[in-house]
């Protein structure tokens, strides 16, 4: 009954006040723009089943294991998809990153991330022929007018080659191509280490062909991933026998012939092949939802691959339901021995390389953060192919969200990590550390332009996701969820670009969650809310002077009426962002009680007026805003006290342990 | 400084010049009476010493917190909320001057170390030692008895440090090697349990200096030796009684872990955010340090006893 009264007080005073809170609050929803229904869910979103085939390639590999040298011949089958004519190709040369300390890769100044460790051996990728081959004409040869480096820049790793004839819209050209890899010292993904040999990047790859007809070309920079037209896949590995092979797609011909293993594996609908051969690697299987999940890793690793496997029995349910089906029969779990951890924590299509110490204790789930991540991958660059050079945050940081939703409908609060009546929730981290680089640089920013790795991955991963959460939190689930199944759903097999993003957030949690979201990737948005102050006292009669009918009246203050308090509390937003908050006011009693401000505006002042007096308030008091700058300015409390019983009880007990330890 | 036949001899037996004992006379207990129950004014002692301490280390970091949280109707409880976020989110971005906190935990840790050495060497008298009346020794005879040890307790204390340091040092080079040079023939797991195994040795002899340490901080006091002398006596005393000795320290090594499981299960069922249940687990938490105060002690006592009877011998 009091908290009815206090209750009703309250949406009657907010309801008629001016300025921030404007519209009355029995709506929430509606008033800050958000669509509580589900319709992507229920509308038929167009997707599409197959990828349209823009390049081909026709490979054969030839490990040698001693020298670390790959032996390629293949052919390449191109269709112009643009709507202009093309007179050149562009080829990706990444392994010649490794070249040497000239290349964009290595003179770039970035600190942090990865990609850091010295090169103890060099690797590079050397095209002995490229040949272009056309009905009724002679072969011609391309390579020796080809560009291999920009004038003045060292950098191999971007390649022009000029075509004879224009290639009309629609027309189509084969290419045979010859070329040798000396693989360097593990790094970046790539390279070897003892006889464990992980090639990514490892072949010739044709650079993507926009629509318009311009390629989207980049030397391989410290940061960027990578970015590729839809095709078809056909890679024949020879290595040695005694080593295991994994590769992207599944293994169509084995055999084993002459001391060699001959692999050859076969996938369509997908923009890069990646392999590992290694002849100490076990193997475990399993179908999981359809998919066959094989794990390699070291002798001795079984434990974590287990784990791994676990992760991939939650995961490929979970990424269907939200996201759709992984549409591939196979799923290739990589684990690199120890000292190649630069392998690890790195995607390719249907094949994901983890990472992780063959101890790594449960306390912290490191290794399913990187598995699910990892996994997350073949949907976020996989399927939706967005350029991971320009754009990273559209691959690595909704990845990052879905990670940490899967994670936690998985694991629950403890999803990074659980001890003692602790638990890390892989959301908190993502919160915390985004915050910490939030006025530093735009998440939406190509690779190279970031200023440091730190700054790269506290941005693009981290905030990304938070800004995500954020978003479900306070417009709800579905909304956002809606959002994501309409982008992943209208996006399959395409190249989506920021617009396209926001336009489905647009869409489906409405245009103030779209403004938030764009503010926030690309204006380096930010929002801080604050309970400013919080001021009571019982209520009292007027008190002054007063001239009343001719009659001067002079009434003495702090007279009381009745035994009602009244007084306010200011809360304050700072920022460019704003989203609808609840503000929880603690009465004397312990009992709450909750109001709900559009967030909108700089301050709101809440009139208080009730029978109990006010203990304090919390602005936000779910933590759904987890982009707050600063949580904890979200409270105060009426009488300024402060108070931290446990954490002194505790903290005294466990330096008392401590002093115990160490002190004779 | 005759001894009563049969019960309590003179304090100190084989003391090469008198202690300065200005408010009683002390005698010297025998080996059976030399027990820590005793001297249950010692255990409450070193109980208060280090609570006292434990709250000056904890003091500035529950600062930062009830500046944080503390005007929080929930107050500080929001830092065991599930997920962690307003934990983190205090270590990482409201810890202040870190490299100020961890000054302060190093001077209160270092402060305890030297400091230390005079309630230490209070308790090895109080085990070792009684009244005329047969009384505990008060606690003004305890460090007046205590002060002339403290000479030697420094420099043993210096070698123990360096000693353990070494040995550290040199485990840990021991363990590199051995997990870098045996993965080829016992691939990365072999390698890896048998460097873990060179560590647990060298742990254990970390822990062995650490009982010859004290066996010979127990000879300085006993029989008001320096520290080169209290060192051999206590090196002919392990020798004399190396697993008799070592399970002694061990077992109480292992008991005073006990309580500390006890109390990490109770506060997760407890929770103690405030009010009564913050105050039981208050004791409890009080309760465990000193029962962990009165295993040392007894160890203390029995390291004692180890040395009456090998310098008797």
């Amino acid at each position: 009954m009091r908290a009815s009264f206090v209750l009703a007080w309250m949406v009657l005073a907010l309801a008629s006040t001016d300025g921030a809170l404007g519209a009355p609050m029995d709506s929430p929803l509606e008033q800050d723009g958000a669509k509580v229904d589900a319709p992507a869910a229920e509308r038929e979103t167009p997707t599409l089943a197959h990828a349209d085939d823009v390049v081909d390639y026709v490979l054969r590999a030839k490990l040698d294991p001693i020298l670390h040298l790959v032996h390629g011949e293949g052919t390449i089958h191109f269709r112009n998809a643009s709507t202009a004519s093309v007179h050149e190709l562009w080829i990706h040369l990444y392994l010649n990153a490794f070249k040497n300390d000239r290349s964009v890769f290595l003179r770039e100044p970035i600190g942090g991330f990865r990609g850091t460790a010295p090169i103890r051996d060099w690797g590079t990728i050397d095209i002995q022929k490229l040949t272009l081959r056309e009905a009724g004409a002679a072969p011609t040869e391309l390579w020796p007018n080809a560009e291999i480096h920009r004038e003045g820049d060292a950098d191999e790793t971007d390649a022009r080659v000029p075509l004879p004839h224009a290639l009309a819209p629609g027309e189509t050209l084969d290419l045979d191509v010859v070329w040798d890899d000396k693989l360097p010292s593990i790094l970046e993904r790539t390279g070897y280490l003892g006889s464990f040999h992980f090639a990514g990047q490892w072949f010739p790859k044709l650079a993507r062909l926009e629509p318009s007809g311009q390629w989207a070309h980049f030397p391989f920079h410290h940061l960027a991933e990578f970015y590729a037209d839809f095709g078809s896949y056909d890679v024949t590995l020879d290595v040695p026998s005694s080593f295991v092979v994994g590769a992207t797609g599944p293994a169509v011909e084995t055999q084993v012939k002459d001391g060699r293993r001959i692999e050859r594996h076969v996938q369509g609908d997908i923009h890069d092949f990646a392999w590992t051969a290694y002849d100490r690697f076990d193997e475990r299987r399993e179908t999981v939802d359809g998919v066959l999940v094989k794990v390699l890793y070291p002798t001795g690793y079984g434990a974590a691959a287990a784990r791994e496997l676990a992760a991939m029995r939650f995961a490929i349910p979970h990424f269907r339901s939200l996201y759709g089906p992984y549409p591939y029969s196979v799923l290739t779990l990589v684990h690199p021995p120890h000292g190649a951890e630069e392998a690890g924590g790195m995607e390719y299509p249907t094949l994901i390389t983890t990472g992780g110490a063959w101890y790594e204790p449960k306390v912290a789930r490191l290794l399913e953060l990187v598995t699910v991540h990892e996994f997350g991958h073949q949907y976020f660059y996989g399927l939706i192919a967005t350029d991971e050079t320009t754009w990273p945050f559209l691959d690595e940081g909704i990845n990052s969200y879905a990670e940490a939703e899967t994670l936690e409908a998985w694991l629950g609060p403890g999803s990074a990590g659980a001890l003692g009546g602790f638990t890390l929730s892989d959301r908190s981290i993502q919160s915390v550390f985004g915050n910490l680089a939030e006025h530093d640089e735009p998440i939406a920013q190509p690779a190279s332009e970031f200023r440091s790795g730190g700054d790269y991955s506290l941005l693009v991963y981290e905030r990304t996701a938070a800004v995500l959460e954020t978003l479900r939190r306070t417009y709800g689930d579905a909304p956002v969820a809606n959002a994501l199944r309409l982008y992943t759903a209208k996006y399959r097999f395409m190249h989506p670009r920021p617009d396209d993003l926001i336009a489905c957030f647009e869409s489906e949690v409405g245009i103030r969650a779209a403004d938030a979201l764009r503010t926030a990737l690309f204006d380096k948005g930010w929002v801080d809310y604050a309970v400013t102050s919080v001021s009571t006292k019982r209520e009292e009669a007027s008190a002054g002077i007063f001239d009343d009918g001719g009659k001067r009246q002079t009434l003495p203050s702090g007279a009381l009426i009745g035994s009602s308090y009244e007084g306010w509390v200011l809360v304050t937003r700072r920022g460019t962002l704003s989203f609808p908050v609840d503000i929880e006011l603690t009465l004397e009693d312990g009992t709450t009680q909750r109001l709900h401000w559009s967030g909108e505006g700089d301050s709101v002042r809440l009139p208080y007026k009730g029978p109990l007096d006010l203990r304090g308030a919390v602005v936000d008091p779910d933590r759904n805003v987890i982009l707050d700058d600063n949580p904890t300015n979200n409270h105060a409390s009426r009488s300024g006290a402060r108070h931290a019983p446990r954490v002194t009880e505790r903290l005294a007990y466990w330096g008392a342990l401590l002093l115990q330890a160490i002190a004779p | 400084m005759s001894a009563e036949p049969g019960s309590f001899e003179a304090f100190p037996r084989a003391m090469p010049r008198p202690m300065p004992i200005r408010s009683e006379r002390l005698l010297l207990l025998p080996n059976h009476a030399m027990r820590a129950r005793r001297c249950p004014k010692a255990i409450l002692a070193l109980w208060a010493w280090e609570s006292m301490l434990g709250a000056v280390l904890a003091w500035p970091f529950a600062a930062i917190v009830r500046g944080a949280y503390g005007s929080h109707p929930e107050g500080d409880a929001v830092l065991w909320e599930p997920g962690g976020l307003a934990l983190l989110d205090l270590l990482v971005r409201r810890l202040p001057a870190a490299g100020a906190l961890v000054a302060h935990a190093a001077s209160v840790l270092l402060f305890a170390v030297l400091a230390g050495l005079v309630p230490l060497a209070a308790i090895l008298v109080s085990v070792g030692f009684t009244t005329a009346d047969r009384r505990p020794p008060s606690f003004r005879s305890a460090l007046q008895c205590a002060i002339p040890a403290l000479a030697p307790f420094g420099v043993l204390l210096l070698t123990t440090l360096a000693l353990q340091g070494s040995l550290i040092a040199a485990t840990i080079v021991a363990a590199s090697l051995v997990d870098v040079g045996f993965e080829r023939q016992l691939g990365e797991i072999g390698a890896g349990v048998l460097a873990g195994g060179v560590g647990l040795v060298g742990l254990a002899l970390v822990v062995l200096v650490g009982i010859v340490q004290d066996l010979a901080r127990a000879s300085a006091v006993r029989f008001a030796f320096g520290a080169s002398e209290a060192l051999r006596t206590a090196l002919r005393t392990f020798a004399g009684g190396k697993a008799r000795i070592t399970w002694s320290w061990t077992w109480r090594a292992l008991a005073a872990s006990v309580p500390i499981a006890f109390g990490i299960l109770l506060a997760g069922r407890l929770g103690g955010r405030r009010g009564a249940v913050l105050y039981v687990l208050l004791g409890i938490h009080q309760l465990i340090v000193g029962v962990r105060a009165a295993l040392r002690v007894s160890w203390l006592s029995s390291a004692m006893r180890s040395v009456d009877a090998k310098g008797k011998a």
